[in-house]
């Protein structure tokens, strides 16, 4: 498992154009909104949250049709499956390493949202964990859909199409969070919401995941 | 002889499907242990759908496929195909130490030096295979056959593609030896292979489509 691991890692590390791409794509909305949305410092905090939060779902989005694209094509899905490895396990650490690469650092860089849209650091604080229960839970979203057009070529747009209505529910209740800190309400159910979600995507969508490129190997 | 200990590799009316085009008529054949069997056939009757059938990649939809009588998921297997299984942006090592882990073979870096040293590819650890030609590829791929413990079936389709001489020439002697110890061995190859013991013949079992009737 740890071979596994470092594999994914190398991968990340040699291909980092990959990963850096939608990162540097999440840092550019965050800089250029509070530019276009005017000088207005209440209305910026007010939008911040659902603002890092549409740029957080996009920046997930992007570059998650080739999550399993070269394991396809080069034969290394085949042998996870020939030597009866566990597919959903192979597949929970592929994004595991992916998410470290694309959501959890987009959670990090959230704390930009403090000086660029003037958020308090309770606000913050709370965009910050959304970002980490929710992300995880898009990556793993976003990854059904990549799993399921992984055999078709040029799939780019399917993806969004068919991750984007699952994860609404994500963003609605992450966002929300911000809403109510601000509010000054309880904003810890909704946080237990997005950990609840969070749990049932990690112990089902693998599954689900590695069922999907099982039918992609058949064809 | 075939060693009685070992239960064989058994073939039961096996239907060689690719969605639901049967491509060659039932199979009924058995492998037994010490066995090479060269599958041949023209193109298109079904030789690298029987393997992957085989090797668990596609589903068997009509006949069975059982070592008398035990489940086939219980054996261990090697597949080579047409694909190799390595990915181009990491090294000749970090690839074949993922795939020995898979297969649950010793993956210490010496022991894969071994192996590389055996197809005639020592010093490439760190090359990144994209860097390799098709043969050498190819070779990376056959290392996993010197690896410890090798699973019992061997899968190999068209193995001596892109091979030199002199590889060839190993491959044959590591076949033999790999079934002198009670291995089996199923590939498919154009060439003519010096160590196979049996043959089959796909092209024999086509089948008259039944609406020609």
């Amino acid at each position: 498992m740890k071979i596994l691991w470092q594999r994914e890692w190398a991968l990340k590390v040699r291909t980092p154009a990959g990963w850096l791409y939608p990162v540097v794509f999440f840092l550019m909305v965050l800089v250029l909104f509070p530019l276009a949305a005017g000088a207005s410092p209440k209305l910026l905090a007010q939008i911040g949250g659902a603002a890092v939060w549409i740029a957080a779902l996009l920046s997930v989005l992007l570059g998650m049709d080739s999550l399993f694209r070269s394991d396809l094509d080069d034969g290394t899905l085949e042998q996870v499956v020939v030597a009866r490895y566990s597919l959903p396990l192979w597949v929970l650490i592929k994004v595991a390493v992916h998410w470290l690469t694309s959501g959890f650092v987009l959670t990090l860089l959230s704390g930009l949202a403090i000086p660029l849209f003037g958020l308090s650091t309770d606000e913050a604080s709370v965009l910050a964990l959304g970002l980490l229960l929710g992300t995880p839970t898009l990556t793993l979203l976003a990854a059904v859909a990549a799993a399921l057009t992984v055999s078709l070529r040029g799939s780019g747009v399917l993806v969004p199409l068919i991750a984007l209505p699952l994860q609404l529910p994500v963003l609605v209740f992450a966002t929300g969070a911000v809403d109510i800190v601000q509010t000054g309400g309880q904003v810890l159910p909704v946080l237990a919401l997005l950990a609840a979600l969070l749990i049932l995507a990690v112990v089902l969508l693998p599954w689900a995941i590695a069922g999907a490129l099982r039918l992609a190997l058949a064809q | 002889m075939p060693d009685t200990d070992s239960p064989a590799l058994i073939l039961d009316d096996l239907m060689v499907m690719r969605g639901d085009v049967a491509l060659c008529g039932a199979l009924n054949m058995a492998v037994h242990a010490g066995e090479i069997w060269h599958i041949v056939g023209p193109n298109g009757t079904g030789k690298t759908t029987l393997l992957m059938m085989l090797a668990g990649l596609l589903p068997i939809q009509q006949g069975r496929l059982h070592w008398q009588g035990r489940a086939a998921q219980e054996w261990s297997t090697l597949y080579v195909g047409h694909l190799s299984g390595l990915n181009s942006s990491l090294s000749v090592l970090q690839n074949l130490q993922f795939l020995a882990n898979l297969s649950q073979q010793n993956t210490r870096i010496s022991h894969i030096d071994d192996a590389l040293m055996q197809v005639g590819l020592a010093g490439y650890e760190d090359v990144p295979v994209a860097r390799l030609s098709s043969g050498q590829k190819r070779r990376v791929g056959l290392a996993r056959l010197w690896l410890d413990p090798v699973p019992a079936l061997w899968l190999l389709d068209e193995p001596l593609t892109a091979l030199d001489v002199a590889m060839v020439e190993r491959l044959n002697t590591r076949i033999t030896q790999h079934a002198a110890q009670g291995g089996r061995v199923m590939l498919t190859s154009h060439q003519p292979v010096a160590c196979v013991t049996h043959t089959v013949d796909l092209a024999q079992h086509v089948v008259v489509a039944e609406d020609d009737r």
